[in-house]
């Protein structure tokens, strides 16, 4: 097999030679990049799928983390070419060991959501660090060009093309990005994109039923459990959560269902001890922003921020549930909400074929 | 003068319950005489409508001289007619125009109060304490007796206890405060109302709709309904009714839990008839959660009632679409499905139209009517639901959903030739519900319209007796988005089948009770497949429906 080669762009004049894999990490230099592995790096990101082709290469690495989880990178990144270069498949997704408060987006959103659709259980959809095939970016490039590694449909792409994916555990916990941003403002990158995707492939991810696991890579994720156990406070989230109910109440009653409308009433009248967001409510409420984002209904960056005060209120009653529990119970927690996710795909599917306002 | 076993207008004793209902007010209808209010002799040039589209009873809404701040159920004077409306003997010439075409009338008795301009009561507020004038209505010293009542008009009024200054002392009302309650501890109030009875039966009337009977009487302790004391007069004012009158009805309005309304039918010594008002509300609340429940548990809380009573059945009607017989969640719901803007809300209810409710979506609006007409009771048509009518949320309390009767695209709807600020309300012109192209006229014009589907069904309705007369059992199969029943009598049986929900729906029923029976669909009499011993398989369109005639085959 041939090594992947570092070629550093500066120093090189002559043309560059095909290579097996390109690397981008907009996080770390070239020299960050430590032998004995030998790539190209690609210092920009969004030309990655250009140079691919310009390149000849089989396939491309994409490191998004920050550097200090980027340390190891040698083995990080052979866990990543290993799939593609020796295996065949066309994506390897990260997923991460983390702590069960860790990435609640992508477990309360993103992760179920996209299993549903898509019928994968890829745990990470959104993750940073991954690695895809020429074959990929072949299909990038005609279906979606202008993608890039960061803000490209992936995973959806994948899928479409009937291309093979699996997941692989990178070495390294995941870590938050440093950057601090406001929350309003994350949900709605996460979301904003991945309602936008079910839009332009409504006729794929409506024929998906049950999900179904995808080959691992690496060593087996594990729950990270803090050094020492903390306590929980929900009443700033369940404060949120009643504050939003009385602000934005109206914007939701635009997009929601009365059914969901009269359990966000009951939800609100709850003390925190007895904080509960049922799974089946949650999903159809998610279902429902999903059908508001398509229909238009309000402005999209309006309606995506006006989630915030429900995901909190969602967080809250996850905390609750697993603050003690055990990393198996934690597992089964989230595993009943996927579930939950896709037992009511069929609602979405329907509302979405059909939309109109006198639903239940 | 009192006849004595005067026979009304209908040979059969039991005709209220193969009736159909039609619910009018005079005011609304039709303008004869080009003053902008519907009148007698307006109503009487509409009869022909009325019998072409197959309704056999007419109800009045009351057009008794009013001061009309609660649109004539603040009555001042009983025996008499609005001027507005006409006079006696245009109600005569009415009745016995609706006689000549085999309709029944039903008018109002409002029994419960009278308005504050009524006579008995301008003269008791001057009379002495505890004289008979003064002790026609209930008066306190204080405002704290009865603290258990609930308020009804929960919008307007703070308390059921009003201070007249005349009297020095507080009156009791459960409605508005301009409407004084009748003291029924008082023999004398009853001996009135007899004779107020008597004499619109006297004249011919079939049927009296005996307004807001649960709150006759008082107790301190209780929540001053349905206490036993108002079946005691009940039971008086039907003994009154049978001495003197054949074949007339008396229709409760009881707006209470089933088991709560049964007493008010008494071992048919009560009232002929009342309103299911729980029933209504869940039919709302199944077809919006596409969830068969909501009817079928109500159906299960309403006890058997005697052979010779009736439930009355109905969508929508001039009040609000009340709310009161739900459970909180329940109205939650409700308020939350239907009437996301808060204008629409009005006491405890939502105060809307049929069309409106239903998005003025035609299969929803049939589905719910084919409801109506097979669930067991007598079906009450509101005035102008037959053509979809829209309302007017932005007119004050309930007058939205009263407004001119649409016959034509001619000015004021056809409803009347005066100048348009006249009428004694707007007619409706919007782009959706507007009289331009929704009336009458057209509807006739088009035979796929509301208006022909409605006198169909009416007529369909009509040749079996089963719908009026028969039992009622449920199936119950898994699909809970499907409500299938059967009606029975000796001689019929009916499957109907119908589908709550806005996308199809299959269903498989269980009918190996009727195995090598036919059902043959009514309205195309379309053989299906016999029954045999397995489930019987059918699929339904989005709120599809079927009413099955069970044959045996051909």
């Amino acid at each position: 097999m041939a090594q992947p080669s570092i070629v550093s762009e500066a120093a090189s004049s002559a043309p560059l030679a095909p290579v097996e894999m390109l690397v981008a990490a907009p996080n770390l230099t070239p020299e960050e990049i430590r032998a004995p592995a030998h790539l190209d790096f690609v210092h920009s990101p969004d030309n990655l799928l250009e140079e691919i082709q310009t390149r000849q290469a089989r396939g491309a690495i994409v490191l998004g983390s920050p550097a200090s989880a980027l340390s190891g990178s040698p083995s990080i990144i052979a866990n990543f070419t290993h799939p593609i270069l020796e295996q065949g498949f066309d994506l390897a997704i990260g997923r991460y060991s983390e702590g069960r408060f860790d990435g609640l987006i992508n477990k309360a959103l993103v992760y179920p959501l996209t299993r549903a659709l898509y019928g994968l259980q890829i745990h990470y959809p959104s993750a940073l660090d991954f690695s895809f095939s020429s074959k990929l970016a072949d299909v990038l490039t005609v279906n979606a060009p202008g993608s890039t590694p960061l803000r490209g449909p992936f995973l959806s792409a994948a899928v479409a093309a009937g291309l093979r994916i699996c997941e692989v555990n990178p070495g390294f916990a995941r870590e938050a990005p440093k950057e601090a941003r406001d929350l309003s403002s994350l949900l709605a990158d996460a979301l904003g994109p991945l309602f936008a995707d079910m839009e332009r492939n409504a006729s794929l991810w409506q024929r998906s039923r049950a999900s179904q696991p995808v080959p691992q890579f690496g060593a087996a994720v594990e729950l990270i459990e803090p050094e020492q156990p903390s306590d929980v406070d929900i009443s700033k989230l369940v404060d949120a959560f009643a504050r939003g109910y009385k602000d934005l109440f109206e914007v939701w009653a635009q997009v929601l269902s009365p059914r969901t409308l009269l359990d966000l009433k009951k939800l609100a009248r709850l003390a925190p001890t007895d904080f509960r967001f049922p799974d089946e409510s949650w999903t159809r409420l998610v279902y429902e922003f999903a059908l508001g984002h398509r229909q238009r209904l309000m402005s999209r960056e309006h309606l995506l921020r006006s989630l915030t005060p429900l995901y909190l209120a969602w967080v809250a009653s996850y905390a609750l549930e697993v603050h003690e529990a055990s990393s198996d119970v934690v597992d089964r927690r989230l595993e009943r909400l996927c579930l939950t996710f896709e037992a009511g795909k069929p609602y979405l599917v329907s509302r979405w074929r059909w939309p109109d306002r006198f639903n239940p | 003068m009192t006849g004595f076993n005067k026979v009304g207008s209908s040979r059969d004793p039991l005709w209220y319950k193969d009736a159909v209902i039609y619910e009018l007010h005079v005011k609304a209808f039709y303008d004869a005489n080009h003053d902008g209010i519907g009148d007698f002799p307006g109503l009487l040039e509409k009869l022909d409508y009325l019998q072409d589209l197959g309704v056999t009873c007419l109800w009045l809404l009351p057009f008794f001289p009013s001061p009309l701040k609660d649109d004539g159920y603040d009555i001042s004077d009983y025996t008499s007619v609005h001027p507005s409306y006409g006079t006696l003997d245009d109600f005569q010439a009415f009745l016995n125009a609706a006689h000549s075409r085999d309709m029944q009338v039903m008018v109002e008795l409002v029994v419960n109060h009278t308005s504050d301009q009524h006579p008995w009561f301008q003269a008791a507020r001057l009379a002495p304490p505890g004289s008979p004038e003064r002790n026609f209505y209930v008066w306190s010293d204080t405002d704290r007796k009865y603290r258990d009542a609930r308020i009804i008009f929960t919008d307007t009024e703070k308390s059921n206890w009003t201070w007249d200054p005349d009297a020095k002392a507080y009156y009791w009302h459960r409605f508005f405060s301009h409407q004084p309650d009748l003291n029924y501890d008082n023999p004398a109030v009853l001996a009135e109302i007899i004779r107020v009875m008597r004499f619109w039966l006297d004249m011919g009337v079939d049927g009296l709709r005996l307004d807001a009977i649960p709150y006759l009487v008082e107790r301190d302790g209780t929540n001053c309904e349905n206490l036993p004391e108002t079946h005691v007069i009940l039971k008086q004012i039907r003994a009154a009714m049978d001495s003197g009158f054949q074949n007339r009805m008396i229709l409760a309005e009881a707006n209470q839990l089933p088991s709560d309304v049964r007493p008010y039918f008494g071992d048919s010594d009560e009232c002929h008839m009342a309103f299911h008002f729980p029933l209504m509300p869940r039919i709302f609340m199944a077809l919006r959660s596409e969830n068969r429940q909501p009817i079928v548990e109500i159906m299960r809380q309403t006890p058997e009632i005697p052979e010779a009573c009736q439930w009355g059945l109905f969508l929508r009607n001039h009040d609000e679409l009340t709310l009161e017989m739900v459970n909180d969640e329940e109205r939650d719901y409700m308020y939350l499905a239907y009437s996301a803007d808060p204008r629409m809300r009005l006491n405890v209810g939502i105060r809307r139209r049929l069309a409106p409710l239903l998005d003025n979506n035609p299969r929803r609006i049939e589905l719910l009517n084919s409801l109506l007409f097979s669930f067991p009771g007598t079906p009450i048509i509101y005035y102008g639901d037959e053509i979809g009518m829209g309302d007017n949320i932005h007119l004050g309390d309930r007058n939205g959903v009263r407004t001119p009767m649409q016959w034509s695209a001619d000015r004021n709807a056809g409803f009347s030739t005066a100048a348009a600020d006249q009428l004694y309300s707007p007619v409706i012109a919007d782009p959706v519900y507007g009289y331009a192209a929704l009336n009458v006229e057209a509807q006739l014009e088009h035979s796929s319209s509301l208006l022909h589907w409605t006198r169909n069904m009416i007529g369909l309705r009509k040749l079996f007796r089963v719908f009026g007369r028969g039992s009622m059992d449920f199936l119950l199969p898994s699909n809970q988005k499907v409500l299938a029943y059967l009606r029975r009598t000796p001689t019929e049986q009916v499957l109907c089948v119908a589908n709550l929900s806005r996308f199809p729906q299959p269903v498989e029923l269980d009918l190996q009770a009727f195995a090598g029976m036919q059902p043959v669909e009514m309205m195309g009499y379309t053989e299906f497949p016999v029954i045999g011993q397995q489930p019987y398989p059918l699929t339904l369109g989005p709120y599809g429906y079927f009413w099955f005639e069970l044959q045996r085959p051909s």
